[in-house]
């Protein structure tokens, strides 16, 4: 009898993730049409489908529309994701691709490319690529620094891994602010645009192989999903379950710093996004770390996507740097999230 | 098994293994077993090395010198995926911060290679709960119970990992750090049964204990242990002796037999 029930109540569970899946999935196909078809020009999506869409409507969904919804989506999958496993990775709830200054340190990457390109003469063809690779080596760099001080001091000290970001992030800034004073006119507007993070800028050439990288590295980290629950336990304790814990945590470190540095090299720095979605996952799909990292992405897609919608649509035709809105909405977030798991 | 040598040996075994930190050792030249179907406890004071110890046969030194061998075969030469299936370790840690469920964490220690299918998972899982007594506790989330709770479900994820390596059929250890510090005298005993039952399985179980009451009663084998050297080594009757007990300790012991069972005091 109480076997029965326990099945019955697993049965239950298991549904309950399925519903919540594709409650889950519904809202992301619903916003990224929403964000297909609204904005500055309207785009009624079905003229576009049917191919009623006069030429000017049409180029601006392939070449504008598209490209920036499905970036926006891309990103915000990548960070929520990345967010979702380095929550795991330090075992801290409060850990964030932004806060704990992998973000910053990618971005300290993507300037330096920016200025220096400038100044060595790199061709823009190759740029596409060099900005990409030097965001992901700061952000692995970064979260690669963060794990030895999170092991010389122990895993429990939730608040030391936020007071190492808060002097990572202050370094990166006195990187980013000496290339700023070094930097002209027109590379100075570029580099504002990496402080507040935008879509504005979303090309296929640019995106695609970034989008690239954030969707495969995202995917390997779901590949590494029953790893990351057993790191749950401990080092030692994961170790004791088969899992070769060093190597686990360098590819979850290059792993995430990928989705971390290409997001950041085509969207700039967007806050909050790995902090809020993965609790959001873990409230609705549970904390095992497969559907934890899929769901994560999933609803980060669907935030960001909307987010990206209100920087767009809410002061036409003028547009918010998408980092503003989900620091709007994140940053209280955390206020709460602080009160919760900070012992009294 | 039989190894390079050609003897046939089915232990897990030390020999001379030392462990260092800075210029203080932590273990000096240890040479100890754990054979199947046996119980091994260490015993001694508090920072002897006992942990340390057990970790090593655990395979989870990274820094030391001697040998440590699983049938004869040098334990560096397994994988941590091969040691998984060989033997399962409880720590005195709790390191869980996100809420899993008493199932998860059980469910954890079902590794991949038994290729169990999902129901016999949840029945696996249903009956050792029910059996270390927290089968009521299986759908709570972990941050929710106990310290003896947490123990117990750590416990039983330790049974779940010798349940499926016992399907492949090599032979098992099972180390137990202090399994009942948490533990009510109920929760105590019914951990330990457990553990005589798996030893009288076949499976070789090392546990680390505090009290020699409970030590004298369910070992088989004792290693007595101070500031990293083994003092005192055999049965019962070679090991829990007043005056070693009192030497090593630092405190008067005092030891009465009735009915063939040791009652070891201090008072």
């Amino acid at each position: 009898m109480q076997a029965t029930l326990a099945r019955l109540t697993q049965a239950f569970s298991n549904s309950n993730i399925k519903w919540s899946s594709i409650f889950v999935a519904a809202v992301f196909l619903f916003a990224v049409i929403l964000g297909l078809s609204l904005g500055a020009v309207q785009l009624p999506i079905w003229n576009i489908v049917t191919g009623s869409a006069d030429s000017l409507e049409t180029t601006i969904f392939t070449q504008i529309r598209a490209p920036r919804v499905f970036l926006a989506a891309a990103v915000g999958a990548s960070l929520a994701g990345a967010g979702a496993v380095l929550q795991g990775l330090f075992r801290n709830p409060l850990a964030d691709p932004g806060l704990i200054g992998v973000s910053g340190g990618a971005a300290l990457g993507a300037v330096a490319v920016i200025v220096l390109g400038a100044w060595l003469n790199v061709p823009p063809e190759l740029a596409i690529y060099t900005m990409p690779v030097a965001a992901v080596f700061g952000a692995l760099v970064v979260t690669g620094v963060l794990y030895l001080f999170a092991n010389r001091f122990g895993q429990f000290r939730i608040v030391t891994v936020l007071l190492v970001g808060i002097a990572i992030n202050a370094l990166s800034s006195v990187g980013i602010g000496l290339f700023q004073y070094a930097s002209d006119d027109a590379q100075l507007r570029t580099l504002i645009f990496w402080m507040m993070g935008s879509f504005g800028r979303a090309q296929w050439m640019t995106a695609l192989p970034c989008i690239a990288m954030m969707i495969l590295a995202t995917l390997a980290l779901v590949g590494r999903a029953e790893a990351l629950d057993k790191l749950q336990l401990g080092e030692a304790e994961a170790f004791h379950l088969g899992v070769d814990v060093i190597s686990i945590k360098r590819q979850v470190v290059l792993l995430s710093a990928i989705c971390v540095g290409a997001g950041v090299a085509v969207a700039g720095i967007i806050g909050f996004v790995g902090l809020v979605v993965p609790h959001i996952a873990r409230f609705t799909l549970g904390v095992a770390h497969r559907p934890l990292i899929l769901g994560s992405a999933l609803l980060g897609a669907t935030l960001m996507v909307s987010a990206d919608l209100l920087a767009r649509t809410a002061v036409l035709p003028a547009e918010i740097p998408v980092g503003l809105v989900t620091s709007a909405l994140g940053a209280p977030f955390f206020l709460w999230l602080i009160t919760k798991v900070t012992p009294r | 098994m039989v190894n390079h040598e050609g003897n046939t040996t089915v232990t897990l075994a030390v020999q001379n293994l030392s462990v260092r930190f800075g210029t203080r050792a932590i273990l000096d030249s240890i040479a100890a077993e754990i054979q199947p179907g046996s119980i091994t406890v260490l015993i001694g004071p508090n920072g002897a090395g006992k942990s340390t110890l057990l970790s090593g046969f655990a395979g989870h030194l990274a820094d030391y010198s001697g040998l440590i061998t699983i049938d004869g075969n040098s334990i560096g030469s397994f994988t941590a995926k091969q040691l998984a299936a060989r033997r399962a370790v409880m720590l005195q840690s709790d390191n869980l911060v996100f809420e899993f469920s008493a199932s998860d964490v059980i469910r954890m220690g079902i590794l991949p290679h038994a290729n169990a299918t999902d129901e016999e998972q949840i029945e696996v899982i249903e009956s050792l709960a029910d059996r270390c007594g927290i089968h009521h506790l299986l759908h709570q989330s972990i941050l929710s119970l106990s310290g003896g709770e947490k123990q117990r479900v750590h416990f039983c994820r330790c049974l779940a990992q010798i349940w499926c390596n016992t399907r492949l059929g090599a032979s098992q250890y099972l180390m137990l750090d202090e399994p009942t510090s948490s533990q009510d005298i109920a929760g105590e005993l019914r951990i330990l049964n457990l553990v005589k039952e798996k030893s009288s399985e076949g499976v070789g179980v090392l546990l680390v204990l505090h009290d020699l009451n409970i030590a004298a009663h369910f070992g088989d084998t004792f290693y007595l242990l101070k500031n990293g050297r083994i003092t005192a080594r055999g049965e019962a009757g070679d090991v829990l002796i007043e005056s070693t007990l009192s030497e090593v300790y630092e405190t008067p012991v005092k030891i009465e037999t009735r009915d063939q069972r040791i009652r070891i005091n201090t008072f």
